[in-house]
């Protein structure tokens, strides 16, 4: 599975919404439900699906989806993707 | 659409069956000093009364149960229930506060009838109060080892209240959903839980053992970037594994108190406000409570009102030392016009008048969706806090007038932050402000000061989330005082931005 797919598939499960498409200018306003405790069960989500782990509470200062593909592919060395500001 | 609702009469019965006497869910009084300001459900009880309202499985047994308690549930309100039963297997329960998900779990059934297990369970001595323990003291390897067993006429209680008979679920897998809420809220971490994560995975050697069972729990991984508790653990019946648990829950940090050491780094000590009379609306804790040690460590004296927090206000007058017989307490309800008119009346008997009014004061701040069905909350959670400041502002600002004295209130940065889950606040906020920027048009005699604060470190944001980024109070209480020492002309209104 692409990291795109993996990552859209942890976002469908933690806001609860099967039918969410990612797309990479989306940010948090962009998406249904994302308040502090989903920011925090979304972190948690990534972590377990890419087998990364975040330093504090930096997946707040990602501008939007396609920064953090980015930095999802540079963690993993998998594919990439453009940038740009995610959590209020 | 199935609702479910939680009573305070279900928590206390619930407590009373599982042996979990956390006081962030019984009492009134702990509660008020957490994040939640009132009490919380427990999850496992919202576990249970999702379990109850699945299809009737004589044929089937719990073979696993995972949940996820993602927000935390209150008292008397309705949550919709979506139950998602795709297979006899198999059965999958969200709860739902109009349309933010509060819980979830899922459940796994395997063919076979239940072994007939007593719910009569022996009397067994448990802890009867909640080990309190931080992060700090946890670690890997960290245990507990018990006996434990419900108390049997609450459980059958529970039992029937959430119509649990027949649902796949025997009476020891009921008692051990109830014992993983015992051993997190009661030993690891005990006091400071906030329950997450719960699995649980059912064995069948043990199941025809009686109980009381025996369990054995240990720390497995503290995550310090949370204070995320992950422990591990089995409870046997007889000899046996009859249950295996994984707890997820995060350890609440203590209740933040303003320092006057920390004061005192940003705002010396000085007497430059003797001889002044401040009434510090909402001062026993939190940002109120660091104004009312700023003004009295610049000499003011201050009236400290609170309504509820009595030991937080104690505490607060004593953290002040030598300094103390500056705070006078006064207890009661700023909201209540009577009280306020009758507190008019002492302080211009026994002081004269007033030189400073700070409106802190407001309603417990919980995120509230902006749905129709929470239009009730939202207008409640507007009038409680325009109540807070209108009623101080309309009984003192004469007083104030004939002193050249301040009116000081409290908003915040959200206004122009806009945060999701706090439409509520910030409508109330820019209510007050929009009652500031009229007062300051019309009492031209009392200069007017808008506090607009980021996030602080409180009592209600000491959350895992909440903590990150938020601001001490001593900073804002030393920026307050330090805009009136450099305030030299009346100006109508000043908004302070930190």
């Amino acid at each position: 599975m692409e990291l795109h797919d993996r990552l859209e598939e942890v976002f469908r499960q933690v806001f609860d919404n099967d039918d969410l498409v990612l797309r990479d200018q989306m940010i948090a306003a962009d998406i249904e439900g994302w308040d502090s405790v989903a920011h925090i069960n979304l972190m948690f989500g990534i972590e377990q699906a890419f087998g990364i782990r975040f330093k504090g509470n930096e997946l707040a200062d990602m501008k939007n989806i396609g920064e953090l593909k980015q930095f999802l592919a540079d963690r993993t060395n998998s594919d990439a993707a453009p940038m740009r500001k995610m959590h209020p | 659409m199935t609702t479910v609702r939680f009573t305070k009469q279900d928590l206390a019965c619930f407590s009373a069956a599982s042996r979990d006497r956390n006081p962030l869910h019984i009492s009134e009084a702990y509660a008020r000093t957490t994040p939640y300001a009132e009490p919380v459900v427990f999850g496992a009880l919202g576990l249970l009364a999702g379990l109850g309202h699945l299809s009737a499985r004589p044929d089937h047994r719990l073979q696993q149960l995972s949940a996820e308690f993602r927000n935390p549930l209150s008292l008397d309100v309705a949550y919709r229930l979506d139950i998602i039963e795709s297979s006899t297997d198999k059965a999958r329960v969200k709860l739902y506060d109009t349309t933010r998900l509060m819980m979830t779990a899922t459940f796994t059934f395997r063919p076979g009838q239940g072994h007939r297990e007593s719910s009569v369970y022996p009397r067994v001595d448990c802890a009867a109060e909640p080990a309190d323990r931080t992060s700090a003291t946890l670690f890997p390897g960290t245990s507990v080892t018990g006996t434990y067993a419900p108390q049997t006429e609450e459980f059958a209680q529970v039992v029937e209240r959430w119509r649990l008979s027949g649902k796949g679920a025997t009476s020891h897998q009921i008692a051990a959903t109830m014992w993983a809420s015992f051993v997190v809220g009661m030993h690891l971490p005990g006091k400071r839980a906030v329950f997450w994560r719960l699995t649980l995975d059912f064995h069948d050697a043990a199941a025809q053992e009686e109980a009381p069972f025996s369990y054995e729990v240990a720390v497995e991984d503290l995550d310090e970037r949370f204070d995320l508790l992950r422990s591990a653990g089995t409870l046997s019946a007889g000899s046996l594994p009859y249950a295996t648990a994984q707890m997820w829950a995060f350890v609440r940090q203590d209740s933040p108190r303003p320092s006057l050491r920390r004061l005192a780094g940003l705002l010396p000590e000085s007497e430059q406000l003797k001889g002044k009379l401040a009434l510090v609306i909402g001062g026993s804790r939190g940002l109120g409570a660091a104004i009312a040690l700023a003004f009295a460590s610049q000499g003011c004296s201050v009236l400290l009102n609170y309504q509820h927090s009595t030991p937080e206000a104690d505490l607060t007058r004593a953290s002040l030392g030598d300094r103390s017989a500056l705070i006078e307490l006064v207890q009661g309800d700023a909201a209540d016009v009577p009280w306020c008119l009758s507190l008019r009346e002492t302080i211009l008997k026994q002081h004269g008048g007033l030189d400073l009014l700070v409106c802190n004061a407001s309603p417990p701040i919980r995120p509230l969706a902006f749905e129709p069905e929470k239009i009730a909350q939202f207008q409640d959670f507007l009038g409680g806090s325009l109540a807070l400041v209108s009623a101080p502002m309309a009984t003192f600002l004469g007083t104030l007038a004939g002193q050249a004295g301040w009116n000081i209130v409290l908003s915040s940065s959200f206004v122009r932050e806009l945060p999701v889950e706090f439409p509520h606040y910030v409508t109330a906020k820019s209510a007050i402000e929009g009652l500031v920027t009229w007062s300051a048009a019309h009492h031209p005699k009392v200069r007017h000061l808008l506090v607009r604060p980021p996030k602080l470190l409180t009592d209600q944001t000491n959350t895992t989330v909440g903590r990150q980024g938020a601001m001490d109070v001593e900073q804002v209480a030393a920026s307050i005082v330090r805009t009136i020492y450099g305030t030299g002309q009346l100006q109508a209104l000043q908004i302070l931005e930190i």
